[in-house]
């Protein structure tokens, strides 16, 4: 589970978070939208922990930047870093020996890198992968530690087709295990079989936060919520 | 901290590994490898003060003035934009582990004793040049290698903390740039004073850089101490010195991770833009460009066709320099190659020594050169123009600026050599056909070499042909200085030569435009 209490960041005068709470339950997938400059990846970077903040975010019940909490938690950064010169079975080694990981480690391995057609460029260095690749090999990073919480920030981005269909069936995978997933992302078609509850940024702050039920009982697809939410007026 | 362990063990052992798995690297690198041991055994061997001996006050002063320079700077750089030991990989994947901060901290730290090594083993390099002005004491060389290991180590951990210090308030931001900039402020007052007392700029700078107040100034004084030793000899200054610096670091790593184990944020902003920085390097591009602060111009595109690229190339030149194409590059250029001058004996300085030399600076400038950019992008190969006509557009303004460096350099140089308006004319043109020689050069390496993967490799590459094509001209005119003893001939020859070489590089290059692959 994911709790976000009064989250506020500002970098110097500008106030890029202001004040913003929700909560991702387990087994629940969470999608945050909002235009550029929404505050978004601000948020994103503050749950996992790399940026200073105001407010209080909690997963699995630990502060976000206690070792309990990284123990759980995946993340899936925008862009993928991977080392240059790990091979793809290395990285996916070195985050297991990080995370303390049993031995089990190793079935899910071979697995995950048959799921994203990586298994024949387990010895490829890092520097040899492509962006795409590189992109799978970030989302087996973040999903060999059996996350609780898992977020992403763009994870279609490079993918091929094969792929995106792998993760899609990845989310409800998660969701059905008890996971709670929030993806961030533009493309709102490559979410809409699979979400529970979305939440639209803008100017900082969370203008709309709505279960998928509640849309549905309004009619509305997410995408016509979000061009109304993020165009016109402010909030909900 | 094992994982992190095992994390450096096996990239390591990956490099090794993928060196055994391309022999042409392998061997480029074996090359390097032995050019640089032959570098520090002759860094040991040769004698010192043999060319000339200059005063050891003069060695201490350098030093002193040159670290607390690259101090001030580096600090001013650490509350803008902090420092970093990370990769993005590590931001992705080590920052959101399971492991303390302070963990982490010392994994980076001990990444970047590696680096440090390595700016050690390039020291090596400047070596002979200070061995041949100054008499070097017992372990001189040894001091310099541990003051620059020192302040390797050192300047990121300043960074960190005082971003770390600053980051949190714009207002403490503002209070501690105003500190640095008043004690900036303060030393070039004081030196002026004493400006007053000696009238005589050298004298006084000596004299000033030598007070022993400088010292005492945490971090600079003890590397200044510690480089000083070599000309000095080892005494107990310079352990106390060694003593204090470890301290020092030792203490700001304590600091660095006790007080604030919420750092990474600060490292974030550095670390992206190191990332940058990498990139645009492998990529061929001037990473200058990277910079935020870009003006806004006024004014469009008038012309048609490939002048569209020069004056695209013009607009990012307006956008980013003051001085259109005076910037830091035309600067070093001129203070390197008129200090050529008097790092020569009196008897041998020659003006020819500053153009070999200033041309040597304009091919390392070059080598990181804005003109490849157009290169990593489609659009150059896509315009519906002639490959001569992109090709000339495209390096135009590299050849203009070197053109304008050449002449300012020169113009200066008129002044300090006893020489006449016709061989300093030829010295413009002669320096901007060097530069155009190794534009051209720099094409032909990247058409003929352009698939091996070591940016390394592929600069000594370019070396070795810029070097082989520019020789037969310096060789005429040498035999024709000797012959003759005509400067202007001398001149003359080397002008000429270029001008060939230039022609027939030009014409060799012009497919780098046919496809992608060509580059």
């Amino acid at each position: 589970m994911l709790q976000v209490n009064g989250l506020t960041k500002r970098y110097n005068n500008t106030l890029a978070v202001n004040n913003i709470s929700f909560e991702v339950e387990n087994g629940e997938i969470a999608v945050l939208l909002g235009p550029n400059g929404a505050g978004k990846s601000t948020t994103i970077k503050s749950i996992a922990g790399l940026l200073k903040f105001d407010g209080e975010i909690k997963i699995d019940g630990f502060p976000n930047k206690s070792i309990e909490a990284k123990k759980v938690f995946g993340y899936v950064p925008e862009s993928a870093a991977v080392y240059e010169y790990l091979t793809v079975y290395e990285h996916i080694e070195f985050i297991a020996r990080a995370y303390r990981l049993d031995d089990s480690w190793r079935e899910k391995a071979e697995t995950l890198l048959a799921r994203f057609e990586l298994s024949d460029k387990a010895d490829k260095l890092g520097k040899e992968l492509s962006k795409g690749m590189q992109q799978k090999l970030s989302i087996c990073c973040a999903l060999i530690i059996n996350p609780k919480m898992v977020m992403f920030d763009e994870p279609m981005v490079g993918l091929d087709p094969k792929a995106i269909k792998e993760l899609k069936s990845i989310f409800v995978e998660l969701k059905n295990d008890g996971c709670a997933v929030l993806i961030s992302t533009h493309i709102i078609d490559s979410i809409e079989e699979v979400w529970d509850k979305v939440l639209i940024m803008n100017k900082g702050k969370v203008i709309l936060s709505r279960t998928r039920k509640e849309l549905e009982e309004m009619s509305e697809s997410l995408e016509d919520v979000f061009f109304r939410y993020t165009e016109g007026a402010s909030g909900v | 901290m094992s994982s992190l362990f095992f994390l450096m063990r096996k990239q390591l052992k990956n490099i090794i590994r993928g060196l055994a798995h391309k022999p042409l690297a392998l061997i480029g690198y074996i090359f390097i490898g032995i050019f640089l041991v032959a570098f520090i055994i002759i860094a040991f061997i040769m004698p010192s003060g043999s060319v000339r001996n200059v005063g050891s006050d003069v060695f201490s002063a350098g030093i002193t003035g040159l670290i607390l320079i690259a101090m001030y700077l580096g600090l001013r750089q650490g509350i803008e934009k902090g420092s970093t030991y990370f990769r993005f990989s590590d931001v992705n994947l080590v920052f959101t582990a399971p492991f303390k901060p302070s963990r982490v901290l010392l994994f980076g730290f001990i990444k970047h004793m590696g680096t440090s090594l390595f700016i050690v083993l390039f020291t090596f390099f400047q070596i002979p040049n200070i061995k041949n002005n100054f008499l070097l004491a017992d372990y001189g060389i040894l001091s310099i290698l541990i003051a620059v290991m020192f302040y390797s180590v050192i300047s990121p951990i300043l960074g960190m903390i005082i971003y770390s210090i600053s980051s949190h308030s714009n207002e403490k931001r503002i209070l501690i740039k105003r500190i640095l900039d008043i004690a900036a402020v303060l030393f070039v007052l004081f030196f002026f004073i004493t400006l007053m007392e000696k009238r005589s700029f050298t004298e006084a700078l000596v004299t000033y850089l030598n007070t022993g107040l400088f010292s005492y100034i945490p971090v600079a004084g003890q590397i200044s101490t510690i480089a000083s030793a070599a000309v000095y000899g080892i005494d107990y200054r310079f352990f106390i010195s060694i003593a204090v610096l470890t301290v020092i670091i030792g203490l700001s790593l304590a600091i660095l991770y006790n007080s604030n184990l919420d750092y990474y944020e600060d490292v974030l902003n550095a670390t992206e833009e190191y990332e940058s920085k990498i990139k645009a390097k492998r990529e061929g591009r001037d990473a200058s460009m990277l910079k935020k602060k870009v003006r806004s111009i006024k004014g469009g595109f008038s012309s048609h066709g490939a002048r569209a690229i020069f004056e695209k190339h013009m607009m990012e030149y307006k956008k980013v320099s003051f001085f259109l194409f005076f910037d830091k590059a035309s600067l070093m250029v001129i203070l390197f190659g008129i200090g050529f001058k008097y790092i020569m004996p009196d008897g041998v300085s020659s003006i020819f020594f500053t153009l070999f030399f200033s041309a040597y600076m304009l091919f390392l400038l070059i080598i990181q050169g804005r003109w490849p950019m157009e290169l990593q992008k489609p659009y150059i190969f896509l315009i519906p123009e002639s490959n001569w006509k992109k090709l000339l557009y495209t390096t135009l303004t590299e050849n203009i600026k070197n053109l304008l460096d050449g002449t300012l350099l020169f113009a200066v140089s008129y002044f300090v050599y006893d020489t006449s308006i016709p061989v300093i004319l030829l010295c413009i043109i002669s320096y901007t056909l060097y530069g155009a020689v190794f534009i051209y050069g720099d094409i032909i390496s990247r058409r003929l070499f352009g698939s091996i993967h070591s940016r390394v490799m592929l600069i000594f590459i370019k070396l070795f042909v810029s070097f082989f094509v520019v020789l037969p001209g310096i060789i005429i005119m040498i035999i024709l200085l000797n012959t003759t003893g005509s400067d202007l001939h001398a001149v003359f020859s080397i002008t000429a030569w270029n001008l060939f070489v230039v022609m027939c590089l030009f014409l060799a290059s012009k497919g780098i435009f046919n496809n992608i692959e060509s580059t």
